[in-house]
């Protein structure tokens, strides 16, 4: 074993978030919950948990790596992480809190009524597609962890987290949530800071400032790598700022680590990105829960203001980790770009990172928390999609007349089987950047749920038809357009492949939505549902 | 010897042998009852409600009655003993202590499923955590001690439900305009923000985003822009929201 001391803090923090989560169960009430009883959550715990499902493995190692290889252009994805919570609150928020209703399903059900199969099976399909897609960055980030952390072969290590998933979801389940979650918040919150700290006081004179002036003397790594690879690749034990003078004497007129242009995408693909990101939340499964465990008003708003403020600087401080990981562990990433390990480099620089300053510890801790954050949204997608499984398909239209128990274990043995496809995906998908990936999901999401929820919970027309044409043209156009970007197929129907789906199928979601709504009429239980959702 | 006993009901039989023990003895002491019902407030699933459906039905627990309060009340009348009934959301043991302190209940009676094993595990013991934590003595009835076939022989259908479901009233004309105009607003006015420095960052626009304003690239200034104004409209939205609560229960 490489790391024994980081794999045992890891192993510790997971032990520990499989007992919060067996000791929130159903009737046990330790004092801890005694604590929490009605009128007693704490603000900060609550804000402390929607930071934990926000500061995900995406954000805490898909933008920190990318912004280490590429510079400030790896960090405009955490803009679109941060924004989407902003549309989540605007949006829908408030009046899915009035109504009590916090999945796509429970909202379309209450509205349209819970026995439309036409709903119900589009609705299913979009869980399931998104459910298994968003578990594949899960199991690479904590795949490329393990593999890091123990030396693993890529494979064992991704089964390894695959089982690990399904015994977090048997184990725990949603309940004990609020406290992993904050928990978790708390933890990559922690890391990301404190590694700004110390990397400031070890590397930069103790001023984090010094980080930008230093990025104004770096060649990005992914520039470097392209041009004058077979040079550094011998600089094994050059130490970082040598490296780097050495990169820009080389390349004086390339561009530095804090100007745009390293890799910026057309017009095109990146208001599809962006747009992705902005409605992609929408109809993330495990992100509204937390608006559900406030108990009224005020404590929402302090909630919320905490967990904004929280994000805010959690991404600043991603920017600069990202860009001192570039400066301190400069030759060591060139190296990996120009051995073709991306996937490394890209999604391990932060814990790389931690390693390199304070050892086993600081890299076992940063690996909780990041393992954590995986393997927490994984069990919210797991149940979600075993949610479907067992009430949307089995109990709807595959056997009305089974029992619990049936029910039970046809989702079980389902989310056995997504979780299945999950890992073959990961295997195939593992150089790719995480929060790249997530990306894609948010796309997916965007042109399914997005509209699907914002219509049901605003618009009185909205009809039951329109729900159902409009989630599937959007389902399918965005599952086909991400394929064909997994597969490098350049051109589809006339028009280019994009990074993310979401510039055609958002917008034709929503044009089906409405041109199907003003043709029929059944608008479900239009007034009283809006008027819980929106009455005072 | 007692004045107030507090009895906690879910609808399943240990409960109900809890609550017919409760106000049986009520009846003898000339005490008075506080029934209480506590839905858990935590944001399942739904797999997971019928995961645990199931293994309840599994350990031949099912509940009785949907209306365990309403059953409580009705049996308490028949007995000529008062009954209050309360029905709170929350965690169980929590709501259970914090209505005892509330009702100044000098005695809790609850019911004990008698788990075994793995199946207590799983689902602990509301029991056991009310009687570490409780102030005031506790009195916990055994499953299957008590026998509650007169109680359920009582319709609970003609008992008195709680009231515990908000009336939603019906939403008055341009309430819906109003508040599609305001967070539309604060949405388009993000947007741009949003928009504006994402799309800054695009290759075509490489070079204006590149300019350089107090040492710093146009890009990260609009970066920061996006996110500062993101913080400003949440409180401004949340300002709005609390004042057209007015700090309403959630």
């Amino acid at each position: 074993m490489d790391n024994p001391i980081a794999f045992t803090i890891v192993i510790a923090s997971i032990l520990l978030t499989m007992y919060i989560s067996w000791a929130s169960r159903r009737h046990t009430r330790t004092t801890a919950a005694f604590y929490v009883a009605e009128g007693k959550i704490p603000w900060r715990l609550n804000g402390a948990a929607m930071l934990g499902d926000y500061c995900s493995a995406a954000s805490f190692l898909g933008v920190a790596g990318a912004v280490a290889l590429v510079g400030v252009d790896g960090w405009w994805l955490a803009l679109g992480f941060f924004a989407a919570w902003i549309v989540v609150l605007l949006v829908i928020a408030g009046p899915l809190k009035s109504t009590g209703k916090y999945t796509v399903g429970d909202v379309l059900s209450a509205r349209f009524g819970g026995r439309e199969s036409g709903i119900r099976i589009v609705a299913m399909l979009s869980t399931l597609v998104l459910c298994t897609l968003y578990l594949v960055p899960q199991m690479v980030g904590a795949g490329h962890l393990f593999k890091l952390l123990l030396g693993w072969d890529y494979l064992p290590t991704v089964l390894v987290t695959g089982t690990l998933m399904a015994v977090y979801v048997i184990v725990g389940g949603m309940r004990g949530t609020t406290y992993n979650q904050a928990i978790q918040g708390i933890l990559l919150f922690g890391a990301m800071l404190g590694i700004l700290i110390w990397v400031s006081i070890s590397h930069f004179g103790g001023n984090p400032l010094a980080i930008v002036e230093r990025s104004q003397e770096m060649v990005p790594p992914a520039v470097v790598t392209k041009e004058v690879a077979g040079t550094l690749a011998q600089m094994e034990t050059a130490d970082a700022a040598a490296a780097v003078a050495t990169a820009r004497e080389q390349m004086p007129d390339a561009p530095d680590a804090i100007t745009p242009g390293v890799e910026l995408r057309d017009l095109a693909n990146q208001a599809s990105l962006v747009l992705g990101l902005f409605l992609g939340t929408l109809g993330l499964p495990h992100i509204l829960i937390r608006f559900y465990t406030v108990r009224n008003a005020r404590a929402a708003r302090k909630s919320a203001e905490f967990t904004i403020w929280g994000l805010a600087i959690f991404y600043a401080a991603v920017l600069l980790v990202g860009l001192a990981a570039m400066y301190v562990m400069y030759p060591t990433l060139v190296q990996l770009l120009a051995e073709g390990q991306r996937g490394k480099a890209t999604n391990m620089a932060v814990p790389m990172l931690g390693q390199l300053l304070g050892g086993e510890i600081v890299l076992g801790i940063i690996a909780a928390g990041a393992m954590a954050a995986m393997l927490s949204t994984a069990v919210g997608l797991l149940i979600s999609a075993t949610t479907s499984l067992s009430h949307d398909l089995y109990a709807t239209v595959l056997r009305p007349q089974s029992t619990d128990r049936e029910r039970v274990l046809f989702a079980k043995t389902g989310a056995g089987f997504l979780a299945a496809v999950s890992i073959v995906l990961a295997l195939w998908l593992r150089d790719q950047n995480v929060g790249v990936l997530v990306a894609m999901c948010f796309g997916i999401a965007a042109s399914t749920f997005a509209p699907a929820l914002v219509f049901t919970v605003w618009w009185t027309r909205l009809t039951r038809q329109a729900v159902v044409a409009g989630m599937g043209v959007g389902l399918v156009l965005s599952l086909v357009l991400t394929f064909a970007k997994f597969f490098n197929v350049p051109h589809l129907l006339g028009v280019p492949v994009l990074v993310n789906p979401a510039l055609y199928s958002v917008p034709a979601a929503i044009l089906v939505t409405v041109l199907v709504a003003y043709l029929t009429k059944d608008t479900g239980r239009a007034d009283e549902f809006l008027a819980s959702a929106h009455g005072s | 010897m007692f004045k107030k006993i507090l009895v906690a009901v879910d609808g399943y039989a240990p409960s109900l042998g809890a609550a017919k023990e409760a106000v049986e003895m009520a009846g003898r002491e000339g005490a008075e009852v506080v029934a209480l019902q506590v839905t858990e407030e935590v944001p399942l699933l739904q797999a997971e409600k019928e995961a645990e459906t199931a293994a309840l039905k599994g350990a031949g627990l099912q509940p009785l009655t949907g209306e365990p309060l309403g059953l409580v009340a009705a049996f308490g009348r028949q007995r000529g003993v008062t009954v209050t009934t309360v029905k709170k959301s929350g965690p169980i043991t929590g709501v259970i202590l914090d209505v005892a302190k509330e009702t100044k209940s000098d005695l809790i009676v609850v019911g004990d499923s008698g788990r075994k094993g793995l199946q207590k595990l799983y689902f602990g013991s509301v029991a056991r955590a009310v009687s570490e934590h409780a102030r005031c003595p506790v009195l916990i009835i055994k499953k299957d001690t008590v026998d509650i076939t007169e109680m359920l022989s009582i319709s609970a259908e003609a008992a008195a439900a709680p009231e515990d479901m908000p009336s939603t009233a019906a939403l008055e004309p341009g309430v819906l305009r109003k508040k599609i105009s305001f967070a539309s607003g604060l949405l388009a006015l993000y947007s741009v923000m949003y928009f504006g420095a994402a799309l800054l960052t695009s290759a075509p626009y490489k070079n204006t985003a590149a300019i350089e304003l107090f040492g710093l690239p146009l890009a990260i200034w609009a970066g920061w822009t996006a996110i500062i104004g993101g913080v400003v409209i949440t409180r401004a939205f949340l300002i709005r929201l609390n004042q057209g609560e007015g700090g309403a229960r959630g």
